[in-house]
């Protein structure tokens, strides 16, 4: 399947979403546009593009083309799923083992584990990174991390 | 006598001592990130902008536009002395700056890089100061229908500009608008698109959209490639330019100024565009074009000087009109906005000591880029040698937690994450990120003025074309759409492009 040609017709669907809730907020009379005007028009223009660019795949060369395997050839792309997976975990993590525990966690998992660093490294680098951030945001910001259940920051 | 009275206040408001701290973390933050590849100012600025809710205003921008412009300088370096453009904008220095460090003149190139930018830089002040008031002025006539028309044609120059197609650029434009209109409409008070989640009614934060797009999908993309570096010198000598390097030097400076503020005032012409200009033209003019790509000192100066002089010009549409011409102009947008200052024509008389304070601290800047460059160019060689695999988990981790800190908010890390996966996505199906978040920072301006424009006129859309000032913003908007699509016109715009690309 053409990739560059599904892609349009993921954004062609979001801008008809748009489109399509922007009625139920009401375009307005026509000396006053309501809540839904501008965002229908975008949203119809969304769509429009993206049928020119499905057009656009089946005459011009390069798009033509366009595969899934081929637009992720050669790249370590699991290293990619791994950085988003173990930040969600971050996130997760962080309401229940607090900021600085699960900050740590995660540069740690990232350094030695993907990133094959020495273990030395791999502890060194994070804790001193955390700390600095630490102080540096809520020195500047006033602000309070999540201290999780060890009540360590 | 007005202008030499604001200065002295500007530069009386840039020398107190905090914000001559500000200005040198941003400068030296822009000079870090501009050596390191794979994070651009627009990602940094991003992550860094929480930081600055707790400053005033002034020292605020004076610290993220130091970012902006400290990057430029840091760039060069990385493509001079590893051959790999440390930001976009410098892309064309490795042409001819590398070739000149494999001939042991690393020195020369790095110096008329520092020198070419400062020179470049300052001179962009210059002409900031004196085209922004002349703009105010005629830019208070502007009403909500110029003010919409000059809105549109900013994004349609971007995306006319855009590397690859056109038409993706404004569908990512048009995405934008609908990303920035998300939350509670301001005139009607209705909810919009908050998808059943109350902490959306303000709307998507700036912070965890640009930090999304541009940081973290720039990891994605970079974790999935080996990312080597070999720097070529060790220690850096002989920095000043001899006597002849100046002689071949001058003119491009020259050149590359001109070229770089011209097209940097131009809503989406920016630092990458102006060098890759500035190079083509050097070597047209060149009596010896066959010397360039191979160490050509003009191939370094020309550029560079262009892209610091283009940076300076970007702050006229913003600081004068209100609207920004770049991405990165538009998260100072976004900057401004949060810090409750009304960007438009108002602000320079509004807000002198912002206006004034924050283009005196380019000068201090860029002497301070001059000093940070030069004398201590040896610091940033040995941070080239830092691994990627050290430093992105560092960067992601200080993204995860400036996205947290804003409003404390876990929804917020989703928002990013989720932008950056969608920013990758972008990227590897060749969707440019910038006409997207230009858009969003414009959608609420865009939309009060349209709004506006059509209750005075009673509904009647007319009223953008019957304003001659409204007119001509439309007609060129329109032309440049018709050019895209035009054949003829089409494939010489891609023969350009193509050309710029195989010169590189």
């Amino acid at each position: 399947m053409n990739a560059q040609r599904i892609v349009s017709v993921v954004w062609f669907a979001f801008g008809a979403a748009v489109a399509y809730e922007s009625l139920d907020l009401g375009l307005g009379e026509g000396g006053e546009p309501g809540s839904g005007f501008m965002p229908f028009i975008a949203g119809l223009f969304v769509c429009a593009m993206a049928v020119i660019v499905f057009l656009q795949t089946f005459v011009n060369q390069e798009l033509k083309l366009s595969t899934f395997a081929e637009h992720w050839k050669g790249g370590k792309w699991h290293r990619a799923i791994w950085i988003v997976l173990l930040s969600v975990l971050f996130i997760e993590a962080m309401n229940v083992l607090g900021y600085f525990v699960s900050s740590v966690m995660l540069l740690v998992i990232i350094m030695r584990y993907l990133e094959h660093l020495s273990w030395t490294k791999s502890i060194v680098v994070p804790v001193v990174t955390v700390a600095v951030t630490y102080l540096l945001f809520s020195w500047m910001l006033d602000t309070t991390m999540p201290r999780g259940i060890l009540g360590l920051w | 006598m007005d202008l030499i009275d604001n200065i002295v206040m500007g530069f009386s408001v840039a020398f107190q001592w905090y914000n001559l701290l500000f200005c040198f973390v941003g400068v030296l933050i822009g000079t870090l990130i501009g050596v390191l590849p794979g994070l651009g100012p627009v990602g940094t600025m991003a992550i860094l902008l929480p930081i600055t809710f707790g400053i005033s205003p002034v020292t605020a921008i004076v610290m993220l536009a130091g970012i902006y412009y400290g990057a430029q300088y840091g760039g060069s370096t990385t493509s001079i002395l590893v051959g790999i453009p440390g930001e976009a904008s410098s892309v064309v220095t490795t042409l001819d700056g590398y070739e000149m460090a494999k001939q042991g003149r690393a020195g020369p190139a790095l110096g008329i890089a520092a020198f070419g930018s400062f020179i470049a830089g300052t001179l962009g002040i210059v002409g900031l100061m004196l085209m922004s008031a002349p703009l105010v002025k005629f830019a208070l006539k502007f009403g909500p229908a110029e003010y919409f028309s000059l809105m549109v044609m900013g994004l349609v120059i971007l995306t006319f500009l855009a590397q690859k197609s056109m038409v993706k650029a404004l569908m990512m434009a048009g995405v934008g608008l609908i990303l920035g209109l998300v939350g509670l409409d301001n005139m009607t008070g209705l909810p919009r698109f908050i998808l059943g989640n109350a902490e959306l009614l303000d709307g998507i934060g700036i912070a965890p959209l640009a930090m999304g797009l541009f940081g973290i999908s720039e990891i994605l993309l970079n974790v999935e490639q080996e990312i080597k570096r070999s720097v070529l010198v060790k220690r850096v000598k002989n920095l000043l330019p001899n006597k002849e390097d100046w002689k071949q030097s001058t003119g491009p400076i020259a050149r590359g100024t001109l070229i770089g503020f011209l097209v940097g005032i131009l809503p989406g012409g920016g630092t990458v565009l102006s060098s890759f200009l500035s190079y083509a033209v050097e070597k047209r003019v060149s009596r010896h074009p066959e010397r360039f790509g191979k160490g050509a000192i003009e191939g370094v100066a020309g550029p560079e000087a262009s892209n610091n002089a283009a940076s300076q010009a970007g702050f006229i549409p913003l600081l004068s009109l209100g609207i920004p011409a770049s991405a990165v102009m538009g998260i100072l947008l976004g900057a401004l906005m949060i810090h409750g200052v009304q960007p438009g024509p108002l602000l320079m008389k509004n807000e002198p000591t912002l206006f004034w304070g924050v283009v005196a601290s380019m000068y201090i800047g860029n002497i301070m880029l001059l000093v940070l460059n030069l004398p201590l160019i040896g610091i940033w060689v040995r941070l080239l040698s830092v691994p990627y695999s050290v430093l992105f988990p560092i960067i992601l981790f200080i993204a995860l937690t400036g996205a947290y800190v804003v409003n404390n908010s876990t929804l917020d890390l989703y928002l990013m994450l989720g932008f950056g996966v969608i920013g990758y996505l972008m990227r590897k199906f060749e969707y440019e990120p910038a006409p997207l978040i230009l858009a969003y920072v414009l959608a609420p301006l865009l939309e009060i003025s349209l709004r506006q424009s059509l209750i005075i006129s009673g509904g009647d859309p007319s009223i953008f074309v019957t304003r001659p000032i409204s007119l001509f913003f439309i007609v060129v908007s329109a032309l440049l759409v018709i050019s895209a699509v035009v054949p003829a016109i089409r494939s010489r715009r891609q023969e350009i492009v193509a050309q710029a690309e195989e010169e590189v």
